[in-house]
């Protein structure tokens, strides 16, 4: 008998170790925004500063911040306590940071505490989301030293006053707790010591059995032998159940801390110990958000019993009574971005298992902006509904059949995604727009032919193809297949012979397929597959025009290749991975190829801006929008699909405003549906995409500095005739600034004046006596 | 003890200056000719005297903060940015190549015509022999450069250098060549050049 129970205690000597020894708990892997430099000229209204210290839990105060995590604002400084935060390559200690204002700009930052003058402060990345399993168990894991002292010593004092003196089990307190439940005829006391607490959490169910009490408290003496005290009790602060939020369960003291009072454990007082301490036998009963009453009754009997037990003083006793109690969470736990999170997911599998991402506990810093994450959710939202209230026939009662729309930012120079939208609500619809539809770009392609174009020579006059090559926007068909094709334009108007400029601004169609005839459709294919574009492409004449399908991203980093100077960067999400032992797993660097020259890119971004200031993009500008921008507008045919992509030297943003393709038996006009009953937009680019593109932009660049294209070596500029495309003169003054490589450009000069008013043109020719 | 006049003294003075032969005078006074070159004029010309060859990448150029309200904007991100490219330097220094990069890119994302960023960021990749990544970076540097020349020189030597390392000597030549024509000093090139001058014999 002896021999069997020595047995059996050292099977569970061992199931003890392995589990404190191995992982000790299912971590969810924890996803971050990118950080925020905060420096000299930036207006704080401008960047929403106080937005972000809000969402980073950053909290405010009537003086002089004295712990991390609170700010003091006036109209002339703007005093934070940084928050303490682990970096991928660097623990940042908080400290106490003074931005000076002047009339909402920052004119000077400061370290007060080094008492020396700052080029820059970091604000810490925001967490946005975690990956959970299906226990969905909300842990933030903390060491012994994180955690104030009178935490530690409430919940000693409420839960096992003897934790220090006894082995596991405390036989004085079994027998306390059986008198007292016998004398009130209930139980209303338990006698498990916080190891045996530990021990039924950690290892064991919640059976109440008196075998499985026998085996906790062997359990308990067995830890007791093997580890110190305090090792039991930091695990035991990261085991512990401390609520509910929704589904989600809260464990832990450092997740308790931030879930109750919106802080980090190391900054919470000790009345807010004693509401925490006072939780751990019914924190659901005992929750201040959902019973105010017994909340404060609890923390009260805490206190109490610290007070007995002289771990606290009268005053400090009175002063933590006096405290506030929170209502209701501090913090939302509503999961930021969703669409940039399953995309993410997406990205993260293909070197991480679900069961890594889910118990693993790694930290996964991203690329992502919150505040420009946040505008483009409100913008395509507002956008989408304003459509509907306009044009009333594209609103839908079901939620699955409503309009739909995307709205994908990047930063070009870096591929960073900085706001991911690939739908209207995703509640509605996981489907995600951005990476995984695939929709007829339609006139964006054309952009592609433009591209080919410059590279090659114009077989007419045997230059390169520029912005004032002339182009034949006249009637053709071609055979396409065993089809026939005759392109027409949106117009229904053929306009002869036009400058290569003119057709891309107007977005001819006719000149443009002409044109990727004499270029070849091969090569455009080609360039487009060079610039970013994946999809397979049906190489036949309407390609040109955008009828192949390709993803939503493609397009945006195949474009993005043009405001990179024709670099090309794959787009980038992750910025690094680090496991639960502060280990980088993984840096994403940059990642760029030379697709196009820096000129060649140039002037296809002086061509889109083109498209802004007078062609089909002109809208833009009729919306207020009044910064150096590029853009294209693209309607794919019977109007299924309405885009727009444009962007600043700094930020691009590709919109897509659309129906889902699914098949609806509508009896509805036949202009509104296809011939396979799928729905359409019935708008073009300008009209559908371009409006909720001016409204993210101008938010996102509100406050900014206005910059302007970089004009790279090479490149010259020469006024050009409009029509002919030849050099500005006295006799056609009404020319543009075209940009030419340099020995590209015309060297003939226009002498009439198509468009000119002759009489005036004759009445100077007269008074010089010119013939 | 008996004090000498001062009539006496000067006299005494006036006696051992004509004790001296015209030739020794003549020797005194160039001697004290060179010795007015030695500790005058030499700091003077060692300051105007520029070495033969410039070892390494001059320092970066901060930008000073404008008055006007949107300048100073721009300053401060520039500013910030180069800040950021001299912390990545500093792990660059200690061949920490990992945090180097990261600054370096964080300081692109501040603001994307830092030329310095994308210098070092490149230098950082051909530490690594990612060399593919290394051309479109100073491509980049090589943008925001053009209106300085010693800086544009170190760009050409390291593209210089890149071209060397993928074997495409050539190449290499002509942009050590380049360096040098933009700075006649930049030790890189000059050292390039030898190289491949030794390689072709």
């Amino acid at each position: 008998m002896a021999t069997l129970f020595a047995v059996y205690v050292g099977f569970l000597s061992g199931v003890v170790t392995d589990r404190f020894e191995g992982d000790r708990w299912k971590l969810p892997s924890k996803i971050y925004s990118d950080s925020f430099i905060l420096h000299v000229g930036q207006d704080v209204n401008g960047i929403h500063l106080i937005e972000r210290l809000e969402r980073l839990d950053y909290r405010p105060v009537s003086e002089q911040p004295g712990k991390p995590g609170e700010y003091y604002l006036t109209p002339d400084r703007l005093e934070i306590f940084l928050h303490d935060f682990k970096y991928a390559d660097k623990d940042f200690k908080g400290f106490r940071t003074l931005l000076t204002l002047d009339r909402g700009k920052i004119v000077k930052i400061k370290d007060l505490q080094g008492n020396s003058e700052l080029v820059l402060a970091e604000l810490e990345p925001e967490l946005i989301a975690a990956f959970y399993d299906e226990t969905w168990e909300e842990r933030d894991l903390i060491r012994l030293d994180e955690v104030p002292f009178y935490l530690t010593d409430a919940i000693v004092a409420v839960e096992d006053a003897r934790f220090y003196h006894h082995i596991g089990i405390d036989p004085t307190g079994i027998v306390r707790a059986l008198w007292i439940n016998l004398k009130k005829g209930a139980i209303v006391q338990g006698g498990s010591t916080l190891t045996q607490q530990l021990v039924k959490n950690f290892y064991l169910d919640q059976k109440r059995t008196l075998t499985r009490k026998f085996k906790e408290a062997i359990m308990a003496i067995l830890l007791e032998i093997q580890y110190t005290k305090d090792e039991i009790l930091e695990a035991y602060l990261n085991e512990i159940y401390m609520g509910q939020s929704g589904a989600m369960g809260i464990y832990g003291m450092g997740e308790a801390a931030r879930f109750y009072f919106g802080k980090r454990p190391r900054d919470i007082t000790l009345g807010e110990s004693a509401l925490l301490a006072g939780l751990l036998s019914a924190p659901n009963l005992f929750s201040p958000f959902h019973n105010l009453s017994k909340a404060k009754g609890r923390k009260v009997r805490v206190l109490d019993r610290m007070r007995k037990l002289e771990m606290i003083t009268e005053s400090e006793y009175l002063q933590a009574i006096q405290e506030n109690i929170p209502v209701q969470p501090p913090v939302k736990q509503q999961r930021q971005a969703p669409y940039f999170v399953d995309f993410l997911r997406q990205q993260l599998s293909d070197h991480y298992s679900s069961e890594v991402l889910v118990s693993e506990g790694l930290r996964i810093f991203t690329t992502l902006d919150t505040q420009l994450q946040r505008q483009a959710e409100k913008s395509l939202v507002r956008g989408l509904k304003q459509l509907e209230l306009r044009y009333p026939d594209l609103y839908r009662q079901n939620p699955s059949d409503q309009l739909q729309g995307l709205l994908v930012v990047l930063q070009p120079q870096t591929g960073h995604i900085k706001a991911m939208v690939g739908g209207r609500d995703y509640s509605v619809s996981q489907f995600n727009r951005v990476s995984q539809a695939r929709r007829q770009p339609g006139s964006l392609f054309k952009l592609f032919v433009y591209a080919a174009a410059t590279r090659q020579e114009d077989k007419t006059t045997g230059t390169a193809y520029t912005g004032v090559s002339l182009l034949d926007d006249s009637p053709f068909t071609i055979s396409s297949g065993e089809t026939l094709w005759s392109p027409k334009n949106y117009d229904k108007i053929y306009h002869g012979t036009v400058t290569l400029r003119t057709a891309f601004e107007k977005s001819l169609n006719v000149a443009t397929a002409k044109l990727a005839q004499e270029v070849g459709i091969d090569r455009v294919a080609d360039i487009a597959q060079a610039l970013g574009i994946q999809s397979p492409l049906n190489r036949v004449p309407s390609l040109a025009l955008g009828t192949s399908e390709v993803v939503p991203l493609e397009m945006a980093v195949a474009y993005g290749t043009i405001v990179n100077g024709g670099m090309r960067i794959e787009p980038k999400a992750i910025k690094e991975v680090v496991d639960v032992m502060d280990q980088v797993l993984e840096r994403r660097t940059l990642e760029m190829r030379q697709v196009l020259t820096v000129q060649q890119a140039y002037l296809l971004t002086h061509l889109l801006e083109g498209v802004v200031e007078r062609g089909t993009a002109r809208s833009v500008r009729n919306l207020g929008f009044s910064r150096p921008v590029a853009g294209k507008t693209g309607t794919s045919s019977k109007y299924r699909d309405a885009w727009f992509v444009g962007y600043t030297p700094d930020l691009f943003a590709l919109t897509w405003v659309g129906f889902d393709r699914y098949a609806v038996n509508r009896n509805s006009a036949k202009e509104k549906t296809t011939s396979k009953g799928e729905e359409t937009v019935s708008l073009t680019g300008a009209t559908a995409a371009v409006p909720i593109w001016v409204d993210f932009m101008t938010a996102a660049t509100e406050g900014l500095p206005v910059s302007d294209f970089v004009v790279p070596p090479g490149i010259i500029f020469e006024k050009v005739d409009r029509k002919t495309g030849l050099l500005s003169s006295i006799g056609c003054p009404k020319g543009i600034d075209e940009a030419f490589i340099k020995g590209t450009e015309p060297t003939e000069t226009c002498h009439y004046s198509i468009v000119g008013n002759k009489g005036t043109l004759q009445w100077f020719r007269n008074l010089l006596q010119v013939r | 003890m008996v004090q000498k006049p001062l009539a006496g003294s000067l006299i005494d003075v006036l006696n051992s200056i004509m004790a001296h032969t015209p030739a020794e005078y003549v020797r005194l006074l160039l001697f004290f000719f060179g010795l007015l070159i030695t500790v005058v004029l030499l700091p003077v010309g060692c300051t105007r005297f520029q070495p033969a060859f410039i070892l390494e990448e001059p320092p970066l150029r901060s930008f000073s903060t404008f008055n006007r309200t949107q300048q100073a904007d721009i300053a401060g991100r520039q500013n910030a940015s180069i800040e950021l490219t001299n912390q990545g330097l500093s792990y660059l220094s200690e061949w920490q190549l990992d945090e180097a990069i990261s600054l370096f890119e964080k300081a692109i994302a501040l603001h994307s015509s830092n030329p310095y960023a994308y210098y070092y960021l490149a230098k950082a990749r051909y530490i690594r022999k990612e060399y593919t990544q290394t051309l479109p970076l100073l491509g980049k540097a090589a943008l925001y450069l053009q209106d300085d020349s010693t800086w544009l020189s170190w760009v050409y030597a390291l593209r210089g250098k890149t071209y060397e390392a993928l074997s495409r000597f050539d190449e290499a030549r002509w942009q050590y060549q380049q360096s040098l024509s933009k700075d006649p000093r930049n030790a890189e090139a000059r050292d390039g050049i030898d190289r491949l001058t030794s390689l072709s014999y």
